[in-house]
């Protein structure tokens, strides 16, 4: 099909000022949230997308997906690319579908606790508009005020600020609506939809999602305890656990944030681990569980109040800190036993010795007894050969804390080559097996997942 | 061509023992006799007690090309999903805890144990699985089954704490369908989902990884009852505003009280303060009247079903139903003959209720009644968790993605040989 016919196809379902072919958003589409030098580009044979479409409805992303298969044209989906997994990148190039403009509540039924949204919205709004009728939704990233529901469910949902208690969003999903690589638009039911939750856009567009929603707590109260080493703070988390009580919220810093912070003019603590805590529910159930923690460490470790409301305060925007001392940073997550952090914090500080990179080590608190760690590297991207060195370097962290039971959350374009040291080859053929039934011409965000795209150069040691 | 039946049993007798192969017609009524039925006889029963032995056991399927083979834990399911007139693989002698790790807080177990015993266990080292089914059915058999049961009101289904499964596939392979170290919900494709509730569809689960959680430093049960249905809608809200509440099952019925009542046992857990300020507010609302607590204990002490109670000759519906369609519904089935349910609330939307009949499956089959039940209950968006054999033929083509789950069996089961052939859609 010539182009000009297809351009006039896409125009006629989503309209022409939804449409963009622009070579600076098409630049602008190659990338999310992480690094991206053009030598990794070049190296990875990342392709510009054709056009990108900003569809509105389910609809009409069935007849984009339609003409998509027709003429075996591939196609991304991307929302708010706040995360850094390359899972949004359109390796192959073709269509983008930017769904930011499908940011509807479609409805709140505040009597069944429930709502359904489109999955463009961000986190931050859906909470601001929940709030007005005194909910909350149960989990949201700490990027909320850029990452959308659609996102976060495609990537998993598994750590963000409310996980703890209220589990993963897996746990809420009561309902998806996916159009699927066929275009068939279909109502997706648990358990099945958990399939989708995690699939990174691969198996289909997510375009409605009804989530459990919740009671706004009366109060949210945040405690800081401060420790020299990590091993006493990860005791701290797990006497929480054994008490049988449910933080809200846990985020552990090491004392190389808290530098950076430094730098940048915020007050911050000296120790060299910091566990911010958060509580919600009740003022008196709250106090209760306070004192409860309070009573089980010594009266030194807890820090001045100020310093937790601070921290809980700027709760969204840890990253942007980090970031802006970089200029570049390289952040990675791996899904971890919260008893296994401290052999890795520790393995990755010696690694980074020997190694003579400097880096940092942030976690938060997942669900299980479980953390999300995200060691991280401040580079610069400009300095093509040193940064290389620097990328090389978190793919050995990766590999090695794979060695000590963890796992990396968030797959996408980097982590794919990961898989064959976590899954049996028997497993690994069978989500190729399932991807394939999904999507037969493998044009539904291909690369990720079932897929392996690393250059030798850049493939990871084994664990 | 016929299967050699005494050959095929010789070859098993050799692989498991005598004693764990079952081929005595008069036996194998107990395998044709699941709670409500007693219509299918199984070809043979092997009950392998070992990895290994499934493992060999793959090799005489293969030999004797039986194409048909159904896992089984207790059988306890209500909708005959254990059912076959093929061969069963009774999974009840792989029965090990393997591992519990409290700081981890994971624990690894065989399919085959019964989930209460470990349950029991747990408890007395101070730690729970947050769910806990209603009749005490195998771990397998659960996962299996959807998993819903005491405790689905906070903690969801099974799904919610399940790490991964350990699932022996047709052709022979083992495969983690999740992470055991971590939850499964990073990215990926997080094949639990096609774990549990498939009845045994895609793999034959032979262990699982579940987490475990500390028990909560407080528990309270209250017995509660509401004398007019319309009032369940706002009650139902009332229930979301308490922080430490972990079940809701709902009698009618059932327990002695006033029959024209609705009873409902709540469970609240968490610390002292926080459950008292959640039984204060239940105090405050006008409509409810509060049982005595002991009742309530007791009612929650005997929370699991003994099978035994439940006449043979008695049906059971198992269906899951909209809160908000509640009311219509009651009205519509308290027209029926013995309005008796009992049900557990899975949220603030659904509930899992089970409606007790005290007509046989056959007589209802016959005067339609079931098949007129099952058409009306669409009418209220009910589904049932489990299809099973007993419902299978009142399932429509597209039920809550049964399409989709028909397309991916092949790619699990290469072999095509899970689960009788009558219960293939």
């Amino acid at each position: 099909m010539p182009e000009s016919d297809l351009l006039k196809d896409f125009i006629a379902i989503c309209g022409q000022q939804n449409i963009s072919s622009k070579e600076l958003d098409l630049i602008a589409y190659t990338s999310d949230l992480a690094s991206l030098p053009p030598l990794i580009k070049q190296i990875y044979k990342i392709q510009f997308p054709k056009y990108i479409i900003r569809p509105s409805t389910s609809e009409e992303i069935s007849k984009i997906i339609k003409i998509a298969v027709k003429y075996k044209i591939p196609f991304t989906v991307r929302a708010g690319a706040s995360s850094g997994n390359g899972g949004v990148i359109p390796i192959d190039g073709g269509l983008i579908l930017d769904l930011t403009q499908m940011q509807e509540i479609l409805n709140i039924d505040p009597r069944s606790y429930q709502v359904t949204v489109q999955p463009g919205i961000t986190w931050a709004k859906l909470n601001f508009e929940l709030n007005k009728i005194g909910c909350i939704t149960g989990i949201y990233p700490s990027s909320s005020p850029s990452a959308t529901v659609g996102g976060f469910i495609s990537t998993g949902g598994y750590a963000g600020i409310g996980a703890p208690k209220y589990g993963p969003i897996g746990q809420q999903v009561q309902k998806l609506q996916v159009v699927l690589p066929s275009g068939e638009v279909s109502n997706i039911y648990p358990p099945l939809s958990s399939l989708f939750i995690g699939a990174e856009g691969t198996l289909g567009v997510i375009t409605e999602i009804t989530l459990a929603i919740y009671p706004k707590s009366q109060i949210v109260y945040p405690l800081a305890f401060g420790f020299n080493d990590i091993d006493s703070a990860v005791s701290l988390l797990q006497t929480i656990i054994k008490l049988g009580l449910k933080p809200y919220h846990v985020m552990l810093f090491d004392k190389y944030f808290f530098d950076i912070s430094k730098a940048l003019g915020l007050k911050v603590p000296k120790n060299e681990i910091v566990v911010f805590l958060t509580l919600e529910g009740t003022e008196l159930a709250v106090q209760a569980d306070a004192e409860k923690i309070r009573s089980s460490f010594s009266e030194t470790n807890e820090l001045p109040k100020e310093i937790a409301d601070n921290e809980w305060d700027r709760r969204f925007k840890a990253e942007l800190y980090i970031k802006r001392a970089g200029p570049s940073l390289i952040l990675l997550e791996i899904g971890t036993p919260l008893i296994n952090v401290p052999q890795i914090y520790k393995t990755f500080q010696e690694m980074g010795v020997r190694e003579k990179t400097e880096l940092g080590f942030c976690g938060i608190l997942g669900h299980g007894s479980t953390m999300l760690c995200m060691p991280f590297i401040l580079t610069d991207e400009r300095k093509g050969m040193d940064y290389l060195k620097v990328l090389s370097f978190s793919r050995k962290l990766v590999s090695k804390a794979i060695r000590f039971g963890g796992y990396p959350y968030g797959i996408g374009l980097w982590g794919s080559s990961y898989l064959p040291y976590i899954y049996e080859q028997e497993k690994l053929k069978i989500i190729s097996n399932i991807k394939h039934l999904f999507d037969r011409n493998n044009l539904c965000n291909p690369g990720k997942i079932t897929e392996d795209r690393t250059p030798e150069q850049m493939r990871p040691p084994k664990p | 061509m016929p299967i050699d039946r005494q050959a095929l049993s010789n070859d098993l007798t050799n692989l498991v023992g005598a004693e764990n192969v079952i081929i005595d017609d008069y036996e194998l009524i107990n395998y044709g006799l699941d709670r409500f039925d007693r219509e299918h006889t199984p070809l043979m029963v092997v009950m392998p007690s070992s990895l290994s032995h499934l493992k060999r056991l793959n090799f005489i399927l293969r030999r004797y090309k039986i194409d048909s083979i159904t896992p089984r834990g207790f059988g306890l399911g209500i909708n005959l999903g254990a059912f076959s007139n093929d061969l069963i693989i009774d999974l009840t002698l792989l029965n090990k805890k393997l591992n519990l790790d409290t700081k981890k807080l994971i624990l690894t177990a065989q399919a085959g144990i019964s989930y209460m015993d470990i349950q029991r266990e747990l408890i007395k080292e101070g730690f729970h699985l947050p769910i806990e089914p209603i009749l005490d059915g195998s771990l397998g058999g659960f996962i299996a089954s959807g998993g819903y049961g005491y405790g689905s009101y906070r903690y969801g289904s099974v799904m919610s704490f399940l790490r991964s499964t350990t699932l022996f596939l047709s052709n022979g392979e083992m495969i983690q369908s999740g992470i055991p170290q971590v939850p499964p919900t990073s990215s990926g494709y997080n094949l639990n989902s096609l774990v549990c509730g498939s009845e045994g569809y895609f793999g034959i689960v032979i262990e699982a990884v579940l987490e475990i959680i500390p028990l909560a430093s407080y528990s309270f049960n209250v017995l509660l009852s509401i004398r007019n249905s319309t009032d369940l809608p706002q009650l139902i809200t009332n229930f979301n505003n308490l922080k430490t509440l972990r079940n809701v099952s709902l009698y009618k019925g059932i327990i002695n009280d006033n029959s024209s009542n609705l009873s409902f046992l709540l469970r609240l857990e968490g610390s002292n303060t926080a459950v008292e300020q959640d039984y204060s507010s239940l105090q405050g609302i006008q409509e409810l009247n509060l049982g005595n607590p002991k009742d309530a204990n007791k009612l929650w002490e005997n929370r699991i079903i003994d099978p035994a109670q439940i006449p043979a000759s008695n049906m059971v519906i198992e269906t899951i139903i909209p809160t908000n369609q509640l009311s219509r519904f009651f009205k519509f089935w308290e027209a029926s003959d013995s309005p008796s349910y009992f049900g557990i609330l899975l949220n603030a939307n659904n509930i899992l209720l089970y409606m007790f009949l005290t007509e046989s499956m056959d007589n209802l089959r016959k005067t339609g009644t079931l098949t007129e039940f099952l058409k009306k209950s669409s009418d209220f968006y009910a589904y049932p968790p489990t299809i099973g054999n007993n419902i299978k033929k009142f399932v429509k083509k597209d039920y809550r993605n049964l399409h989709i789950i028909k397309q991916l069996k092949p790619i699990f089961d290469i072999t095509n040989r899970l689960k009788s052939k009558e219960l293939r859609f």
